[in-house]
């Protein structure tokens, strides 16, 4: 357990100083500024323009952190030889642990800095509602769940450009899934129907986890479905996980 | 002055395009981001307001439709969609066939409805609003204005008689007292004009004419007086004898 601490701050505190963070919150900034103009433009709506837009800003931005700083991360470890030192001390369930928990929290950070940001930026204009703070959680359980699918992506991949392909088409297939599960409603095909409902439970489903709309118009949502939500969420980590550690200990160091 | 060059060159190409893909489409592609793709509409269908385009009002009630189909509590989508770009009398019936549509999609909303009465106020049909109106009291949050200028649609309508019924049972539901008193007030109003107009009728039964002036009543011994009018300066026969007889107006 204190390897797996160890690791996490390490980094943490890497994860953070880089330079990745730093242009991603830039970016985010860039879009908060967008989401001022846009509700200026959005007659009579601007109070749940402005919480509409930075929701979605902090949710894109994030997930550019996410692929650019694990998959960044992992590889520059992997061609200075630094990971080669650190499965030297500690074993490689703890090393991708570590890693795993790590990027989860410099998510938590900058989820939690941007909204109170943009929560701010919300009071100002009068546009504030404490559920907006609902709609954040449910952007960190997504990305907390793309954080573990860049990680197995990172093991699986050679070329850090296939594993951050890889992990935005995830994305969006996760956005896309519960569509495409309906269009195949209309389908005769049994086997067509079957196939795609298999599929939609396979790849993780944003429709389940967002929370976004209620959170724009300030629906409080029910504590078990928070819980349940979350329960979910956990669950595909471990997962994705468990999947990573395989792939990762198949590997040669 | 190349750059000049090919942005004149590139000016002359572009010729803007209204279109709107179809609302599953954007259902489709948009994923968790419908709110945001729903303002995105939104703003879009404000911004082309002003715009010179072709088949202007189907055009821009198709962007607010897909707006509120994206994002069903969107109401300034609703609003402008169905009464801001409906501008004549021909285009109104579309804005409230589209508000009738979307109606659907936002049902426990009362500015709907009245937003349709609203519309059909401006085209005159003073049953049609009181009708959406009465739809549009019964949905929570409905101000209580609304309720109470009911009679007036009713009154506007000819339907003096459907306004006393509608307002009496109104009454029954009303606690304040200030209301209360509004209210008896626009029901002796009413029962006045009800009253006068069954008057009117019973001239014609007798004498086989409408009366041309409501003094008439009194000279023929119908009535006693003409009663006092507690909003107006007083009752009078319509001035259009020949399309509303016997229909009795108060003087505004």
């Amino acid at each position: 357990m204190r390897k797996i601490f160890s690791i996490v701050l390490i980094n943490v505190r890497q994860g953070i100083r880089e330079k990745t963070f730093l242009g991603v919150a830039f970016f985010f900034l860039f879009l908060l500024g967008v989401s001022l103009f846009m509700g200026e433009l959005s007659i009579g709506e601007k109070e749940v323009a402005l919480r509409n837009i930075s929701l979605s800003a902090i949710e894109v931005s994030c997930l550019f952190l996410v692929v650019l700083g694990i998959v960044n991360n992992f590889y520059r470890e992997k061609e200075t030889r630094l990971k080669e030192v650190y499965l030297s001390y500690f074993p490689q369930g703890s090393y991708l642990a570590g890693k795993l928990i790590g990027y989860i929290l410099i998510c938590c950070i900058y989820i939690f800095m941007a909204s109170v940001l943009a929560g701010i930026i919300l009071a100002v204009n009068k546009a504030f509602i404490w559920q907006f703070f609902l709609g954040s959680w449910g952007i960190f359980l997504k990305i907390s769940l793309f954080c573990s699918i860049c990680l197995l992506f990172s093991c699986v991949f050679d070329y850090p450009l296939l594993a951050a392909l890889s992990t935005v088409f995830a994305y969006v297939a996760a956005e896309f899934s519960a569509s495409a599960l309906k269009i195949t409603t209309v389908s005769n095909n049994a086997v067509t129907k079957i196939w795609m409902k298999a599929l939609y439970h396979l790849v993780p489903n944003s429709d389940k986890i967002d929370m976004k709309y209620q959170a724009i118009y300030g629906h409080t949502l029910p504590v078990y479905f928070l819980g349940y939500v979350s329960l979910y969420v956990l669950i595909y980590i471990l997962f994705a996980f468990s999947l990573s550690v395989l792939v990762f200990s198949k590997k040669e160091h | 002055m190349l750059s000049w060059q090919v942005s004149r060159l590139s000016a002359l190409q572009k010729k803007t395009i209204y279109y709107v893909p179809s609302v599953k489409y954007l259902e489709s592609v948009s994923g968790t981001f419908k709110p945001l793709a729903a303002e995105m509409m939104y703003i879009k269908g404000v911004l082309e307001l002003f715009d010179e385009i072709p088949e202007r009002t189907r055009y821009l009630i198709n962007v607010f439709r897909a707006a509120v189909y994206l994002d069903p509590k969107l109401m300034s989508a609703y609003f402008f969609g169905g009464t801001v770009v409906p501008v004549n009398k021909d285009d109104i019936p579309l804005g409230n066939a589209f508000l009738e549509e979307a109606a659907t999609l936002n049902p426990g909303n009362w500015r709907v409805p009245f937003w349709i009465g609203f519309n059909y106020l401006q085209l005159g049909d003073y049953l049609k609003t009181a009708e959406y109106y009465q739809k549009a009291i019964l949905l929570p949050g409905a101000p209580v204005y609304l309720k109470t200028n009911q009679a007036m649609f009713y009154y506007k309508a000819g339907k003096a008689a459907m306004g006393v019924v509608y307002l009496e049972s109104l009454s029954q539901t009303i606690t304040d007292q200030r209301v209360r008193e509004m209210l008896k007030k626009k029901i002796l109003w009413l029962k006045n004009i009800v009253f006068l107009e069954g008057k009117a009728a019973r001239f014609k039964e007798l004498f086989g004419f409408w009366p041309k002036q409501i003094n008439e009543l009194v000279q023929k011994g119908l009535i006693e007086e003409i009663p006092d009018d507690p909003f107006g300066k007083g009752y009078q026969l319509d001035n259009d004898q020949e399309k509303n007889p016997g229909k009795i107006r108060s003087v505004f």
